[in-house]
């Protein structure tokens, strides 16, 4: 438990610090190239996932 | 003083003792009684037999601020060899009798008859309330005066078996009732167990131990004439041969055949005559019996050592299945006892084990009482491990005995044996290795969960914890769901530096559901985090009245986003019938704390301790799963 303890207490630090939640349902990806921006520069990207049962 | 002529051969005898009613005479062992002026022969009484007794007649002492000496000498046959008792009278008047037995002296003084006591009342182990204090009852025996010497406070008959009882109390008092030839009203002896030095007697008044010696050349067994070492003949009452299993009598001052007996299975652990330092004392192993108990038809043998050292007495070692026991005699009086369920000593309560009956089937070596194969004990043992209480009655006895658990090593290394067997099961007494584990284990556990919490409070205080997007999204009931039609752009937010998000989705919703695809587009990269989050409520009642399942919100977390400007696009998804308005609420929290990851610390800080506690418990279970005493 000495050890174990402080190992436990490390991996805490560094899972908080990086800020890692390896259990997210999240996907991450890239606009495609030929995305347009709108007058504000914002980028208004309509392709990829369309939801829905 | 009074002084006079024997009656009987005429040789000079005095009186010094004022309490003193008969004198022995010193030449021909006659019994003198003082008749006002006159002196009466009473009989005669033999010749008292040199024992290893350190007192003497005429020896000067002081107990408790006051001055005595030994004024005359009783010894006595209870069927185990000569018993001394020697008769004090003290300075201020008192009147006492000193006995000694394996390095402890009793002083005991008369305290008159006690009425209303019957012997046939009092066995050993049973508890008795005299003189304002409890007592419980050691020894019941009879004997007769085979002799004695100097001034005694009554005439002595040899010829008289004399009934007594020994019990034993708190803090050394100990209490001798003699009932003589008569069956009730005995007279009271109350007194203390001390060393011989508190006696105070000079030690050039104190004669030196001289040892009872056997003959050499009869040191040899009768039955098989093999070379027997006695290592304290002066001790002894039996002796096992080792070479043929008879087993001999030493009573007499010589070696005679009793009966043959069979052979230990093996030869003891630890030689006859092997010496072993133990608790800072040199022991010598005298003895070596092998006995047993059987349950439920099952034989459960264990052997015990006899262990000898001239200072401190006889103390014993118990092998049981490679565990040992260290066990010292203990005056019955000091525990207190409940029995088969618990006594106490010395500060601690210890929990009965187990009660058998025990049975001596070999011997080996020397012995200080008449010990006999086939003899049957009821042993109680009571534990508080690493240490036992243990209750050995007989129909005459019963004996207390304060024993120590040892590590085999300590055995091994102590009598420098080449190898002890390696322990098997678990003994009554064995100390539970799993706790002193556990309890460093939750030490631990408890030092790194305040640990945990300091580092989970520095970070909760570091993180920005910042809602930066709060949004109501209404969808016209005119969109589909899943397209661009359901889609909402939020307006662009600063995410200042790395750090995961909080995504919290709430819908209006009732007997409905909805999805909310999310998708956070980096405006500087193109880099998108996606995410899906369904919600769904439903409501009714049946039979069994009002149920509700789901719930119209829900959350969850990113991993850490680079710093940057943000958009989140969300689309719903939703069942298109009916068509209506539907409404839905995002926010998203920036750099929180995550406390999942605090309960999964905290969890795993727990496994150690949980561990722990279930070994040491599993132990216990073990321990006591072989008890006959136990609930």
């Amino acid at each position: 438990m000495k050890w174990f303890g402080g190992l436990v207490v490390l991996l805490y630090s560094a899972v908080v610090w990086s800020g890692w939640s390896p259990f997210t349902r999240e996907e991450r990806d890239r606009v495609p190239g030929n995305v347009r921006r709108s007058p504000g520069g914002v980028l208004l990207w309509t392709g990829g996932y369309m939801g829905g049962k | 003083m009074t002084q006079g002529r024997c009656p009987s051969c005429g040789a000079d005898v005095e009186f010094t003792a004022g309490s003193a009613q008969v004198v022995v005479c010193g030449h021909c062992q006659t019994v003198v009684a003082r008749k006002d002026a006159d002196f009466e022969a009473l009989g005669k009484i033999g010749r008292v037999v040199v024992t290893d007794s350190p007192l003497q007649v005429g020896a000067e002492g002081r107990y408790d601020g006051s001055a005595f000496q030994v004024v005359g000498h009783l010894q006595k046959d209870h069927g185990a060899g000569p018993w001394d008792e020697w008769y004090v009278e003290f300075s201020d008047g008192r009147t006492g009798w000193v006995s000694e037995s394996e390095g402890t002296v009793h002083l005991l003084f008369s305290g008159g008859v006690e009425e209303g006591v019957s012997l046939s009342d009092l066995h050993p182990g049973e508890k008795l309330r005299l003189r304002n204090r409890h007592w419980v009852v050691e020894e019941r025996g009879h004997g007769t005066v085979t002799a004695a010497e100097g001034q005694l406070p009554s005439d002595v008959d040899p010829q008289q078996d004399s009934w007594y009882v020994d019990a034993t109390s708190s803090k050394g008092a100990i209490l001798t009732l003699d009932f003589g030839t008569h069956e009730n009203d005995p007279e009271v002896f109350i007194g203390v167990r001390l060393k011989l030095e508190q006696l105070g007697i000079p030690p050039d008044q104190l004669r030196p131990r001289v040892r009872r010696k056997v003959e050499l050349k009869q040191a040899r067994c009768p039955e098989c004439n093999g070379p027997l070492e006695l290592q304290a003949p002066d001790k002894s009452l039996r002796v096992g041969c080792p070479f043929c299993g008879a087993l001999l009598d030493v009573s007499k001052g010589k070696l005679s055949f009793l009966r043959l007996l069979e052979k230990p299975p093996h030869a003891p652990l630890i030689p006859l005559g092997a010496k072993g330092k133990l608790r800072d004392t040199e022991w010598m192993c005298l003895g070596f019996l092998v006995r047993s108990c059987t349950v439920e038809g099952v034989r459960y043998p264990w052997e015990e050592y006899l262990l000898f050292n001239r200072a401190k007495g006889f103390v014993w070692l118990m092998n049981s299945q490679g565990h040992w026991v260290f066990l010292e005699p203990l005056a019955a009086g000091d525990v207190q006892l409940v029995p088969h369920v618990s006594a106490f000593f010395d500060g601690r309560r210890y929990k009965a084990y187990q009660n058998v009956h025990a049975v001596t089937e070999n011997v080996q070596g020397e012995f200080y009482w008449e010990v006999t194969a086939g003899e049957y004990a009821e042993a109680t043992e009571y534990v508080a491990p690493p240490y036992s209480i243990n209750v050995d009655s007989t129909e005459n006895e019963v004996s207390y005995t304060f024993g120590e658990y040892l590590a085999p090593e300590v055995v091994k290394d102590a009598f420098k044996l080449d190898a002890v067997p390696a322990p098997e099961g678990i003994l009554p007494s064995q100390p539970n290795p799993h706790k002193s584990r556990m309890l460093s284990t939750v030490l631990w556990s408890i030092g790194w969960l305040a640990a945990l919490l300091v580092v989970a409070g520095l970070f909760s205080a570091r993180s920005l914890n910042k809602v930066v997007l709060e949004e109501r999204v209404t969808v016209p009931a005119e969109s589909s769901p899943g397209t661009p039609s359901a889609m909402k752009f939020s307006e662009p937010f600063d995410l200042e530096r790395r750090g995961n998000m909080k995504v919290e989705v709430a819908a209006g919703l009732m007997n409905d559901w909805m999805g909310i695809q999310g998708d956070l587009v980096n405006q500087e990269t193109g880099e998108v985090v996606g995410f899906y989050e369904e919600v769904s409520l439903y409501q009714g009642t049946d039979s069994d009245g009002s149920w509700s399942e789901g719930s119209a919100s829900g959350s969850l977390h990113l991993s850490a986003l680079p710093a940057g400007k943000y958009v989140l696009r969300t689309t719903a998804s939703y069942d298109p019938t009916p068509a209506r308005v539907r409404n839905y609420t995002v926010r998203l929290t920036h750099d929180t704390p995550n406390g999942g990851w605090l309960c999964a610390a905290f969890v795993l800080l727990m496994l150690g301790p949980a561990f722990a506690f279930f070994r040491s418990h599993n132990f216990e279970t073990r321990r006591w799963a072989d008890s006959n005493l136990s609930e």
